[in-house]
């Protein structure tokens, strides 16, 4: 079933509801049943327009450069990063459902889920979050981040206010302090152990989706 | 007898070091409090002395009388203020010495149980030395001098970062918390007062709403004093403490309020809507204040360059200075100083000398820790001194009602709290925020504040006020540490903070940020984001000096973590620790492979094979020697504390350890047939520093390395470059040099030879190690300079004579 939903001022628009395990929430089902007067048979392709101020034309696929319609993306040091990571690898739209599925990580982390083997761990587990940060870390997906890729990331965070050898210093510094099996670069495990003092669940949850 | 005395019996009469100490203390302390009776008591005595002198001395104009010329007299009158001021400060400090004497007691008692004591004991002996004790705990006293410090410190060292997080959680409690309480309280004892089987009690309405308002309010104090002790997580700690310090305004407005009408006799509702825009007022007004003077200093700062002694004291004034304008306007002081001290530190920690950060904190720590002593003695003082009007029944209910009403407050507050939290409070959280809910000082102070003619029932408040804060502070403050035991509540992670951590935290928020604005929602981060952006553009340039302003908060975080590292190594005294947490330096990676290399090219090897055991001797050499030379003391001159060399050099240090990496990474890249760079590409930094030091720009490779493709030692270049570029400070000799007798030891090794250039690094140097522990040298000799006393360099120390 595929709804179109409007969220007031934000002009967001959904066209799909996915079944679980994505589970939206039940607020997003009943406005998407509400909103059923739109309908429109099969997958929908997503307008990645967010707000009434910006132009952009509604694409039939969302495409990398509608996201940069989103302004605040350029400011932001990894905005390329972040749209990337809707993409699948090799894809050159992204439609709803992959839409949803990447947001899906931000939900807030339930407690008390009742972990089933069987099921696959849920978008928003804590597993799952780290596993998206480190997708945006390891452009060439191979499971490591090497450290070409850590200074990549330096790079675009501090920009050009600091020299060459400080972004190496920090690097090797960071790698150094994570390489758990010397391997010159960091891969899922360390960088999860490294992280692991840090709240993920509530630096990666954005009370919005819940 | 004092109770100190009673483990004496079991062991013998001062047997040990700490029995004899705290058998001295015991003494001290006796002393001390019997002066103070005594200075009281001669006081009169010397009043009427000296009325006698002068009224001898009008006369005496007339009719000089010839009295023998004093050799020795007493006059108590004219020290006596700080004098008796000082002998209290003292005795709290020998007290908290002693606490620490003994370890039991201090495991099991909180130290503000002990200090009530001392003071409910010295009170004790005043009152018997002289019928009447002073009345210490004045309000003006508590509000202007003892308070003010605490709260600084408190607002200086406060943890933005989870404050922020839960700041919606922290008003919650502070604001719509107190104010239950305040009406919960209030309002019940009213009714029980109504209740006509009470004896004696005629309190109206207000006062008893007064009196909620005043007995509510969690203290600061109190809930600092223990919740020190007893390390529980993070986010509980700076929630009952943010709840501590903002309820503040709060109280201060129910305060007046009901002050004000209580004396009227009636409150409209006018009033109450008057109120609530007054509470705005007054917490806005304060946090405004706060701002105006923290931006103030942080700007002044920014000007101190050259006068680096003063630099703490604009610190204290502007706060002190932000409290005392707070509370002309009879706005919140407490939240003043809050804000002064949290938007001034971040520019003014950019701005001023390590050594003014120190000063400041331990100064910070140091008042905040005499006041806090102080506080509680005064009120086991205020305790004995009374005046004390027992009323069971108010009494018993006031303690009942307080428990009850911070229970379901809390519980209340939490069930509406965690429908907007991510992370949720759970009822372990409930029940210790509950139970930190000690009242303190400031309820004392303020019932104290209340005028006798206009409440006729301030005695039997005060007592109440006293046995509230006496229960909590005992009962609750001795058994919160077993319970948070029992109940496995998590407890503070010692942990420090990894770079790794640093760096995926931003980007992280980056990354949340970037999700926000795709989602077009504004959110936590959004907003968070606006303002560093708002921060870093306007804010840091116009007060940090210099370049510091645009220096990312990564890179200073990163120096900040290598200073404390190399600060550390060297305390720890040094290089023999080869093998520390830091995995593998610099040196240990060098020599290994070259050791190795070094069968295989016998035609390379100009040194000898150093062995582990050589080194040592040769570091240990070099460690005495260079020590000797640096055994003077230094003067200097109380204006000029010459501008922190140590500051500049711990950057040296850290661009010519980079600098260095860089090389020896470099060598052991051509070392190992890696690259052949005709010409490293140097950055401006590199070839600076690298004429600097006087070595050849032109980094020839040595001619082994040219055609020479055997790679036939694997194990000794799998050795990763990473690993060699461990920005590792590796400190071998704790003993600083002057900077110039160590850039002529770097030019000495220099060899004029060219074509040997890469092996003659290593031969001078029985591999970079040495070398390496030549810049390290230097290095250490700047960081030396950060431990050791004041720290003008060397040269500047011999033109400038011993007294200026």
């Amino acid at each position: 079933m595929s709804v179109v939903l409007d969220l007031g001022g934000r002009g967001w628009s959904v066209w799909n509801i996915e079944t679980p395990p994505f589970k939206l929430s039940k607020q997003l089902q009943k406005a998407l049943e509400k909103e059923n007067s739109r309908q429109q048979d099969g997958l929908q392709e997503l307008q990645p327009e967010q707000r009434p101020k910006r132009p952009g034309a509604p694409a039939a696929n969302g495409m990398p450069e509608d996201f940069e319609a989103v302004l605040e993306l350029s400011e932001n040091p990894i905005g390329d990063r972040i749209v990337e990571a809707f993409f699948k690898p090799g894809q050159e739209t992204v439609d709803f459902p992959s839409f949803v599925r990447v947001l899906a990580h931000f939900r807030p982390t339930e407690k008390n889920r009742n972990r089933d083997k069987g099921q696959p761990d849920p978008a928003n587990s804590r597993t799952q979050k780290l596993k998206f940060a480190f997708r945006l870390y390891d452009r060439d997906r191979d499971g490591k981040i090497s450290r070409a890729e850590l200074l990549q990331v330096l790079r675009e965070m501090l920009g050009m206010q600091v020299t060459e050898e400080q972004l190496q210093s920090i690097a090797e510094r960071a790698i150094q302090e994570a390489d758990l099996d010397k391997d010159g670069a960091i891969s899922f495990d360390e960088f999860r152990k490294s992280l692991e003092k840090v709240n993920i669940d509530h630096k990666m949850s954005i009370r919005f989706l819940e | 007898m004092l109770p100190r005395i009673a483990p004496f019996n079991r062991t013998g009469f001062a047997r040990t070091v700490p029995e004899l100490g705290l058998l001295l203390l015991a003494i001290l302390v006796l002393l001390e409090g019997s002066v103070l009776p005594l200075g009281a008591a001669s006081s009169p005595g010397t009043n009427t002395h000296g009325e006698v002198n002068r009224s001898g001395a009008v006369e005496g104009h007339s009719n000089h009388t010839k009295k023998a010329f004093p050799v020795l007299s007493f006059n108590y009158e004219s020290v006596k203020l700080p004098f008796e001021i000082s002998l209290w400060v003292l005795l709290a400090f020998l007290m908290k010495l002693g606490f620490h004497l003994v370890p039991r007691l201090s495991g099991i008692v909180p130290e503000s149980c002990l200090l009530i004591v001392v003071g409910l004991l010295v009170g004790g002996l005043i009152r018997l030395a002289r019928e009447e004790v002073p009345p210490v705990l004045n309000s003006k006293l508590f509000f202007y001098c003892l308070l003010p410090p605490i709260i600084l410190d408190a607002g200086y060292f406060l943890p933005i970062r989870p404050f922020m997080e839960n700041l919606g959680t922290i008003l919650m409690f502070a604001v719509v918390g107190t104010l239950w309480n305040a009406f919960f309280v209030g309002g019940l004892l009213f009714a029980i007062c109504l209740i006509p089987q009470t004896p004696v009690l005629n309190i109206g309405l207000l006062p008893c709403l007064l009196f909620g308002s005043i007995i509510s309010a969690v203290d600061p104090v109190a809930v600092l004093a223990v919740f020190e002790e007893i390390h529980i997580n993070e986010l509980l700690h700076i929630l009952v403490f943010g709840e501590s310090l903002l309820n503040d305004a709060v109280t201060v407005v129910l305060y007046h309020l009901f002050e004000e009408f209580a004396l009227v006799g009636s409150v409209t509702v006018l009033d109450g809507f008057l109120g609530i825009i007054s509470f705005l007022i007054v917490a806005l007004g304060g946090v405004l204040f706060g701002a105006i003077f923290g931006f103030l200093a942080a700007f002044t700062s920014r000007f101190t360059s050259h006068i680096r002694v003063i630099e703490p004291l604009f610190v204290f004034v502007y706060s002190y200075m932000a409290y005392l304008a707070a509370e002309m306007f009879h706005l919140s002081g407490i939240m003043a100083l809050i804000a002064c001290g949290a938007v001034m530190r971040p520019y003014v920690e950019a701005n001023i000398s390590h050594k003014s950060h120190t000063t400041i904190k331990y100064f910070l720590k140091m008042w905040s820790s005499v006041s806090e002593t102080l506080i509680f003695i005064f009120l086991g003082v205020a305790t004995v001194e009374g005046p004390h009007e027992w009323n069971w029944v108010f009494v018993t209910a006031t303690v009942i009602l307080c428990l009850v009403s911070r229970v379901i407050g809390v519980v209340g507050l939490t069930f509406v709290i965690n429908k907007f939290r991510i992370v949720k409070l759970t009822t372990k959280d409930q029940f210790i925020i509950a139970y930190g809910g000690l009242r303190g000082a400031i309820a004392f102070s303020l019932g104290f504040l209340l005028d006798e003619d206009h409440f006729k029932m301030r005695n039997i408040f005060l007592t109440a006020i006293i046995t509230v804060v006496f229960f909590t502070v005992f009962v609750q403050g001795m058994t919160i540490k077993p319970l948070v035991e029992l109940l496995a509540v998590k407890k503070k992670q010692e942990a420090k903070r990894s770079i790794n951590e640093e760096i995926h935290t931003q980007f992280l928020d980056h990354l949340l940020t970037g999700i926000e604005d795709i989602c077009g929602h504004y959110g936590h981060h959004h907003w968070k984001d606006k303002l560093n952006r708002f921060n870093k553009k306007y804010v840091k340039g116009f007060l940090i000096v210099g370049e510091r302003s645009k220096e990312p908060q990564l890179i200073a975080f990163y120096h900040k973590m290598e200073m404390k590292q190399a600060i550390q190594m060297v305390e720890s005294g040094g290089g023999s620790k080869l093998a520390s947490a830091m995995p593998s330096t610099v040196s240990m990676q060098n020599i290994q492979p070259k050791n190795q290399a070094a069968p295989l090219k016998p035609k390379e090897r100009a040194l000898p094979q150093l062995s582990k055991g050589r080194e040592e001797e040769i570091r240990k050499i070099l460690r005495t020697n260079l020590q000797r030379t640096r055994q003077r003391l230094h003067s200097y001159n109380r204006h000029t504390l010459v501008g922190d060399p140590e500051e500049e050099g711990i950057k040296d240090l850290i661009l010519k350890k980079q600098m260095r990496i860089e090389l020896d990474r470099k060598i052991k890249e051509m070392a190992n047939h890696l690259t052949v760079p005709a010409r490293t590409q140097d950055s401006p930094t590199m070839r600076r520093a690298r004429l600097a030091s006087g070595r050849n720009t032109d980094f020839i490779p040595a001619q082994q390395q040219k055609g020479n493709k055997n790679s036939s030692d694997p194990q000794s270049f799998t050795v990763k470059p990473s690993a060699d570029g461990v920005p590792v400070i590796q400190v071998d000799l704790a003993s600083p040099q002057s900077p110039d007798s160590v850039n002529l030891f770097d030019e000495t090794g220099q060899p004029a030879q060219n074509d040997d250039q890469g092996l003659m690094m290593k031969t001078k140097s029985s591999g970079s190690d040495k070398h390496s522990e030549k810049d390290d040298l230097r290095d250490q000799q700047k960081l030396m300079r950060c431990l050791s006393d004041p720290g003008p360099a060397a040269e500047e120390d011999e033109d400038e004579p011993f007294l200026p």
